[in-house]
């Protein structure tokens, strides 16, 4: 699923939901949860963690790198978590004035 | 992207990788036992060409005179705990993230192979007899130097290998410092040349007095 726009990189909202089964729609505005603003990458790498039990030394051996790589790339991670998390995001009404 | 590029592509980004970064693929204790195996090894090699290791970065091939063979061997872990220390103090001031002692001595400790190229190539006799000459005629009576133009070749080989294995080892070093302490740009450059002179100095007095 895409979390930033295509066009000016700007994060992308929810403008409606839809249930398959009965076609229920809920529209709103709606802001992506933040595991969803992660790259894929990120994710897969999250949930690999997830499995690993949070053992980077699993994980390590998982992905056949060694345990400074991952702790790393892990220590990238909570620094994009903490950039996401501290970026504001305008509704588009305010953005658009 | 990783998943975009090629096959071939992908197969030259590891093997950049094995030979400039191998940290990316191994550190820890397996990366502290390869690498004292290879500093053992590079200081018998040496030994039997009468070279020492005696500096962090330095190789020497020696005058035709037996040193015993625990001297280069010392040389070499020496400079491997010299720099170690340095780069664990620079890189807990610097880095962020958590250091790991196993990881900094560990990467340190592999990043000191291609030091067991240069012994192995100095152990070429043509080399080492140019090599001796050149102390022993040339240097120490000022007489003509009379040698195999084969002996020179070889010399100048030697030569140009040491060098490209010191320039190695040393982009080793940076990448071994900058994996273990999870540091980048200018500030982990600074710090790694201020340990590289600092360990140099340091290794250099502490040789006069150890040996």
């Amino acid at each position: 699923m895409p979390s930033v726009c295509p066009g000016c990189e700007g994060p992308l909202r929810v403008k409606r939901l839809e249930c398959p089964g009965c076609g229920t729609a809920v529209e709103g505005d709606f802001e992506l949860p933040l595991l969803a603003r992660l790259s894929p990458d990120d994710r897969q790498f999250i949930l690999s963690l997830l499995q690993a039990s949070g053992s980077l030394k699993e994980l390590s051996a998982l992905y056949g790198i060694s345990y400074p790589t991952v702790r790393n790339r892990l220590d990238s991670l909570i620094a994009r978590v903490e950039q996401i998390k501290n970026k504001t995001f305008p509704n588009p009404e305010e953005r658009h004035g | 992207m990783d998943e975009l590029a090629t096959p071939e592509k992908l197969s030259e980004k590891k093997l950049r990788l094995w030979l400039f970064n191998p940290f990316h693929y191994v550190a820890g204790g397996k990366a502290l036992a390869i690498g004292a195996g290879c500093i053992i090894a590079s200081g018998l090699v040496a030994a039997l060409s009468n070279s020492r290791l005696d500096g962090v970065i330095d190789f020497h091939s020696g005058p035709p005179v037996q040193n015993p063979a625990w001297l280069p061997v010392s040389d070499g872990f020496l400079a491997w705990v010299l720099m170690g220390v340095l780069l664990l103090i620079g890189g807990k001031v610097i880095s962020r993230s958590r250091v790991r002692v196993l990881d900094v001595f560990g990467t340190q400790a592999l990043a000191r192979f291609p030091h067991l190229i240069t012994a192995l190539f100095a152990l070429i006799p043509g080399a080492r007899r140019y090599s001796q000459n050149l102390q022993v005629k040339l240097l120490a009576s000022g007489a003509p130097l009379q040698a195999y133009p084969m002996d020179g070749f070889l010399f100048i080989l030697t030569m140009i290998v040491a060098v490209l294995m010191t320039v190695w080892m040393v982009v080793l070093m940076y990448r071994a410092f900058a994996v273990s302490c999870n540091v980048s740009g200018g500030k982990a450059v600074g710090v790694f040349i201020a340990a590289l002179i600092l360990g140099e100095v340091i290794s250099k007095v502490a040789l006069i007095y150890l040996f």
